[in-house]
């Protein structure tokens, strides 16, 4: 039987991956870079589809400037039905996600899928990200307002075409 | 080092404030006037984009309760997502993603997203112990002009 201690502990944990995981859409769709790159820990990697593998906090900086934000482009990246797992100071998370912007005609889901992620524990105490693998399982193939085409790759031909499916 | 009480407190405090965040749009969607009227402070702000200059106060903010839409009129949701909420004794502020879902008659009568945007709110503790809005700002980002099946004046 846990301690009451190690309960709290691991609540307050899962509340901090959350915030976490909700700093990532914040700050990239707001633009706050400094706070999205607190995001992540020093090493971490993320491989958005698409375009090349980010490692490490410059190659993350300058992903993120590559990125649009509000007000230049207005989009959500939206993350829900968090599934977490805690292991000392290590998590793994997978989450869904949809990506909502602007079309001519209205908003739209532009893109869904899911996050694939590891935290760790940081010794401020802040949970970070070690490694976001995001998958795209369907794309809409219009460009969204002040957004540029997504880049061609084989999982963006895959989401394209509705047969992404479940690769775990 | 904080107690396990204050540890705790910070725990009940923000599941206090989400239960707050998702009533708002339940009651919305639902018409259930009592308990939307009941997630605000009596002093409240509401920012909705629609009225200018906003409405202030329980008397205003029942006003926009009744000129809005509910079920079963007009089926809609207020989706809440990603709530950052930050605590400072007695006050606490949030910022979430929200999108509106509506059916559409151009779609056949399909869901399509009305709008998506941004919530900035603020909260306060009350005598009672719950957290109600002291201030919502709806930052509307994208919108679709036709309006939606259900809405006044569609």
């Amino acid at each position: 039987m846990a301690s009451t201690e190690q309960r709290l502990q691991a609540l307050e944990d899962e509340q901090s991956i959350l915030d976490t995981l909700y700093g990532y859409g914040h700050g990239l769709d707001y633009g706050h870079e400094d706070a999205w790159i607190d995001c992540w820990t020093e090493d971490a990697v993320l491989d958005w589809p698409g375009r090349a593998l980010m490692r490490g906090h410059a190659e993350l900086r300058a992903g993120f400037r590559n990125h649009t934000h509000a007000p230049h482009a207005w989009h959500k990246h939206v993350l829900v039905e968090p599934r977490i797992s805690i292991e000392g100071d290590r998590a793994t998370v997978m989450s869904m996600y949809a990506r909502l912007d602007r079309y001519t005609d209205g908003p739209k889901i532009r893109a869904f899928g899911r996050y694939r992620d590891t935290l760790v524990r940081c010794k401020d105490g802040k949970w970070r990200i070690k490694e976001r693998y995001p998958e795209i399982e369907s794309i809409r193939k219009e460009a969204p307002i002040g957004v540029e085409p997504f880049p061609d790759s084989p999982e963006a031909r895959k989401a394209l075409a509705g047969t992404q499916g479940d690769k775990s | 080092m904080a107690s396990i009480e204050e540890r705790m407190k910070v725990l009940e405090d923000k599941r206090a404030i989400l239960r707050t965040l998702h009533d708002y749009g339940h009651t919305l969607d639902y018409g259930d006037e009592a308990g939307f009227m009941d997630c605000w402070t009596e002093d409240a702000f509401l920012g909705w984009s629609i009225i200018p200059n906003g409405l202030k106060g329980h008397a205003r903010i029942r006003e926009g309760f009744h000129v809005h839409t509910h079920a079963p009129e007009a089926w809609h949701k207020h989706m809440l997502a990603e709530p950052r909420i930050t605590l400072s004794g007695d006050t606490a502020s949030a910022h979430s993603y929200f999108w509106r879902l509506d059916p559409y008659k151009s779609s056949g009568g399909a869901p399509e997203i009305y709008a998506f945007g941004r919530y900035i709110d603020k909260f306060m503790r009350c005598k009672d112990g719950r957290w109600r809005f002291s201030e919502r700002l709806v930052e509307k980002e994208a919108a679709r002009e036709e309006k939606p099946i259900g809405a006044k004046g569609a």
